[in-house]
């Protein structure tokens, strides 16, 4: 779909490996963008922070779906995708209004005052 | 012949349509439902005249079936659909039939009640589970409708919400019922069980017609169910007990007299004309389970029997005019039921239609007469009605004659059919006894309906309400309930009087199961000393009342002075409450309390201890949760760090 | 596959989450996280997802981070905190947790063959799926997928979406 020129690439055998992607390579980026929408949604107190964080996770895990969706050669991966990103609406339409309440209640989006979900 | 299923369907759900429509629709519009109900009846009446059109006029023993799969679960099929016979299309008419006439007199008697539409609603849904009962296929289905009937019915006999009695006397009738589908679901069980186990699950059903094939198999499987005989005779008899319950039944019958604190109209079609037949119905559709055991058939005799014996005895008791009818009517069934112990179907099916007619009418009278006396129920305030209302004296004349089985009214066929039978068995222990005891009952039978007419209808005015003739929604049906009353009986003449025979006898030839013991049983011929016999009872029963109540030359305080502790049984009407009473406080309390000792100081303890366990360590638990989100996601990722890890070292 | 739209993207999208994340200011955070989802889009179109890609950046890019915005804005936030990462103590643990989980992924992909035996060559994956050509994730394509094969789920989606509107209306609505 998009191409270009690469072959330049395996003129060096230093640049050759990086010119090789595979499946395996999506996944572990996957993972990584996974962690670090993770590691916002540990350390941060801002809510609407923590819900950036949250999207950046479900991007993660999008980019593995259509990475194995292509490696399988079955549409459904991407079908999926869609589905998440769907949810993903409906989730900030809903996150972002409680956000609001929180906030009305608060009087702030820090989630440190909001610790009523306790055991 | 296609047009069957259509007719079949129609009658089933026209009923249910109204029921839906009166709910959803025009539940505050109460003249309406009113007639949505009506309509819905007159449908399923029309419907089913264009089948027994059609089936009666096919030869004897003519059945189709019509299903669809509605349950199935590995190789058993529970069908839902119509099954269409002779059985199922009298017993249908007889449903539509005095159906439609009671719909219409309750336009009149129910005016200006409160729950007018509900009451409406009610009955329609009683109407199609009770022909969900009569159109069944198989079992299962009448079990489900069975149930339905006994739901509608609370519902109705409880429809004076406000009135505990009312209330009461439908948890009554449910409960007492709920015995007897106890021992109808066990009896299904035990039937379906025997037949997996003996005979594989290739023939495993619950529908009639395969469940008739195999009782009549002459063969291999015949000669396997004749093995175990015991066992299916154990399953018929516990079947037998819904239809004990259902119909009244020593003992029972408890629910029906209390019953009557439903409306009037209510305790004509239900706990008259149809749903109390449902028993006798549902012996004559599952008459080829009962036919090969005589054993069986002994003990439906005796219940038949003893039923009404006792019950026409408490009749004599009564003061209120319902409550008459009620014992009447309990004793009535006990004929139908003795009728069936004695192999004779068509005879139950006969008398059941005519006291349909005839006791609908009764009902249906005395609800006339409760609404012209502003509802007083009690004779001992009523008498001397039969100027005031001409009509209703005169129909319900023409019932009390029926009932009693006075020439040529209706009621004198079906009971000579039903004594016809009895005089002649040979199969049933004790067979001559219970034909004296017939007789017996028929002489109580006109004795107490004489009484009756006399107290109500007779002598002076001893209320104080002004009592007019009722409206002519009301008279409209009394007077076609009466004519039907009158000549029903030429339904099915007995051989020697017509020269055929009995028409209904052949047309329910599809009925009897006849094994080779069982010739001759069932013979409907017309017995002169039978009907001489039948008829001098009937005839001094209505002297010795006329001797009590009317001429009044023979003194009652007297008589009862005389026969003191049994009259005092009566009253107390054999100790059957008391008794019942006496089992739940003494023998179901102490059980309670038992079962509460070991509920609370035992299971409760286990429950609790473990419980208690788990609270500690969610105790422990609880401290890492404090509300914080982040903390939360971190600890739900070390789980999933630790299970990965887990998986990658495990492979 | 194309290398540079693995790098570039991937660039893109790594480096800006990462900024998103660290961001004391929320409004940055969003312009990051634009950035970080325009290299998502870059992605997909590189793996021949081009309907994926392309709502990537119409519904996420556009539509959903513009309600962030919109929020950010009503709410009238300030920039949390002098430290950009509130919470030290916890950090150490998230962090290592999800050092872990990357390891962990690592560890599972290097072992298998998606790494090696042609994880991204085309004629592998031809060859092992038996196909004659590479799925492309086009409109026409998934849409077949969408409303044949998953129609239910679809509109099942549809009513979630109407049933979020609804609840979020009633969230933030003060007197119903």
């Amino acid at each position: 779909m998009i191409a270009m020129d690469t072959t330049f690439l395996a003129s060096s055998p230093a640049l050759a490996a990086l010119g090789e992607i595979t499946t395996a390579h999506y996944v572990v980026l996957s993972s990584l963008i996974f962690a670090v929408g993770l590691f916002g949604v540990v350390t941060r107190k801002n809510a609407v922070v923590i819900l950036m964080s949250l999207e950046l996770m479900l991007n993660g895990a999008n980019l593995a779906f259509v990475a194995f969706s292509r490696q399988h050669a079955n549409l459904q991966g991407q079908v999926f995708v869609f589905f998440v990103i769907a949810v993903a609406a409906a989730e900030a339409a809903v996150a972002l209004a409680i956000i609001i309440a929180l906030n009305r209640v608060k009087g702030g989006v820090s989630l440190d005052d909001a610790t009523e979900l306790k055991g | 012949m296609a047009n069957l299923e259509l007719y079949g369907y129609v009658i089933l759900f026209a009923p249910l349509v109204a029921t839906v429509l009166i709910t959803c629709l025009t539940l505050k519009h109460k003249a309406l439902s009113g007639w949505v109900a009506i309509a819905g009846m007159l449908a399923a009446l029309t419907a089913n005249a264009l089948m027994a059109a059609e089936v009666f006029s096919a030869e004897p023993g003519f059945t189709r079936v019509y299903e669809i799969e509605w349950l199935s679960a590995g190789s058993v099929v529970i069908p839902f659909g119509v099954q269409v016979d002779a059985l199922s299309t009298l017993m249908g008419l007889v449903v539509t039939g005095v159906g439609s006439c009671i719909f219409i007199f309750s336009v009149g008697y129910m005016k200006g009640e409160e729950g007018y539409s509900r009451y409406f609603a009610c009955l329609s849904l009683f109407a199609f589970s009770m022909l969900g009962i009569v159109m069944s296929t198989n079992l299962i289905q009448t079990f489900i409708f069975w149930e339905l009937v006994g739901v509608s019915s609370y519902s109705l006999i409880g429809y004076y919400l406000e009135k505990d009695s009312a209330v009461d006397a439908g948890k009554k009738a449910f409960l007492t019922n709920r015995i007897g589908d106890f021992g109808m679901t066990w009896g299904i069980i035990l039937l379906f069980y025997t037949i997996v186990d003996t005979l594989g699950w290739d023939r495993a059903s619950f529908s009639f017609e395969d469940l008739r094939l195999l009782y009549e198999d002459t063969g291999a499987v015949g000669a396997i169910m004749a093995e175990h005989a015991g066992t299916l005779a154990l399953a018929t008899l516990l079947i037998f007990t819904g239809a004990v319950a259902k119909s009244a039944q020593v003992p029972l019958h408890v629910w029906l007299p209390d019953a009557m604190e439903g409306p009037t109209p209510v305790s004509a079609l239900m706990h008259a004309a149809t749903m109390v037949a449902a028993g006798v119905f549902l012996v004559c559709r599952l008459f080829f389970m009962f036919a090969p055991y005589p054993e069986a058939l002994a003990v439906v005799a005796w219940m038949g029997g003893i039923t009404a014996f006792l019950a026409a005895a408490l009749a004599f008791v009564q003061h209120d005019i319902k409550k008459v009818l009620a014992y009447s009517t309990l004793s009535q069934l006990g004929y139908m039921v003795l009728a069936l112990g004695m192999g004779s179907p068509p005879a139950a099916m006969f008398h059941l239609t005519t006291h349909a007619c005839f006791k609908a009418l009764l009902f249906l009278g005395s609800g006339s007469v409760i609404m012209g006396c502003h509802h007083e129920q009690d004779m001992r305030k009523m008498g001397g009605l039969r100027k005031k209302m001409p009509v209703t004296f005169w129909t319900f004349v023409i019932g009390t004659i029926a009932l009693a089985g006075i020439f040529p009214a209706s009621g004198f066929w079906s009971k000579d059919a039903i004594l016809g039978s009895a005089s002649i068995n040979h199969t049933v222990p004790g067979a001559t006894f219970l034909y004296g005891v017939g007789v017996l009952v028929a002489f109580m039978t006109a004795a107490y309906m004489g009484r009756c007419v006399l107290l109500t209808f007779f002598g002076k005015y001893r209320g104080h309400a002004h009592p007019k003739e009722s409206p002519a929604t009301m008279t409209g049906p009394l007077v076609l309930l009466a004519v039907a009353s009158l000549f029903a009986g030429a339904l099915s003449l007995p051989k020697g009087i017509s020269a055929e025979g009995g028409w209904l006898e052949r047309a329910l030839v599809g009925v009897q199961a006849a094994p080779s013991w069982f010739a001759g049983v069932h013979e409907e011929q017309f017995h002169l000393s039978v009907a001489i016999g039948g008829t001098v009872a009937a005839l001094l029963g209505l002297f010795v009342a006329y001797m009590f109540y009317g001429s009044r030359k023979w003194s009652i305080d007297g008589f009862v002075s005389k026969v003191g502790p049994l009259h005092h049984l009566l009253e107390k009407k054999y100790y059957f409450d008391e008794f019942y009473l006496w089992i739940v406080r003494e023998v179901q309390q102490r059980v309670a309390v038992l079962s509460n000792f070991i509920e609370v100081h035992i299971l409760r303890w286990i429950v609790d201890t473990i419980a208690a366990i788990h609270r500690w360590f969610g105790g422990q638990i609880r401290l890492l949760l404090d509300g914080h989100l982040h903390r939360y996601i971190t600890l739900a990722l070390l789980g999933v760090v630790v299970i990965l890890t887990a998986v990658l070292v495990g492979n | 596959m194309d290398p540079w739209t693995f790098w570039l993207g991937g660039a893109l999208a790594l480096g800006g989450g990462l900024l998103t994340v660290t961001r004391r200011n929320a409004v940055a955070s969003v312009m990051w996280l634009i950035v970080a989802f325009v290299g998502m889009s870059t992605l997909f179109l590189g793996m021949d997802a081009g309907f994926i890609g392309v709502i990537q950046v119409l519904v996420y890019a556009g539509a959903i981070m513009v309600l962030f915005l919109f929020v950010i804005m009503l709410l009238n936030l300030t920039p949390s905190g002098l430290l950009r990462i509130d919470r030290p103590r916890w950090t150490t643990l998230g962090l290592a947790s999800a050092a872990a989980f990357v390891a962990l992924i690592l560890a599972i992909v290097t072992g298998g063959e998606l790494w090696t035996a042609g994880g991204g060559d085309e004629e592998a994956i031809l060859q092992a799926t038996g196909r004659d050509t590479l799925i492309e994730g086009g409109v026409l394509d998934v849409a077949d997928q969408l409303f044949n094969a998953h129609v239910l789920p679809f509109e099942v989606a549809s009513v979630l979406l109407l049933v979020a509107v609804v609840g979020a209306v009633a969230l933030t609505k003060r007197k119903l």
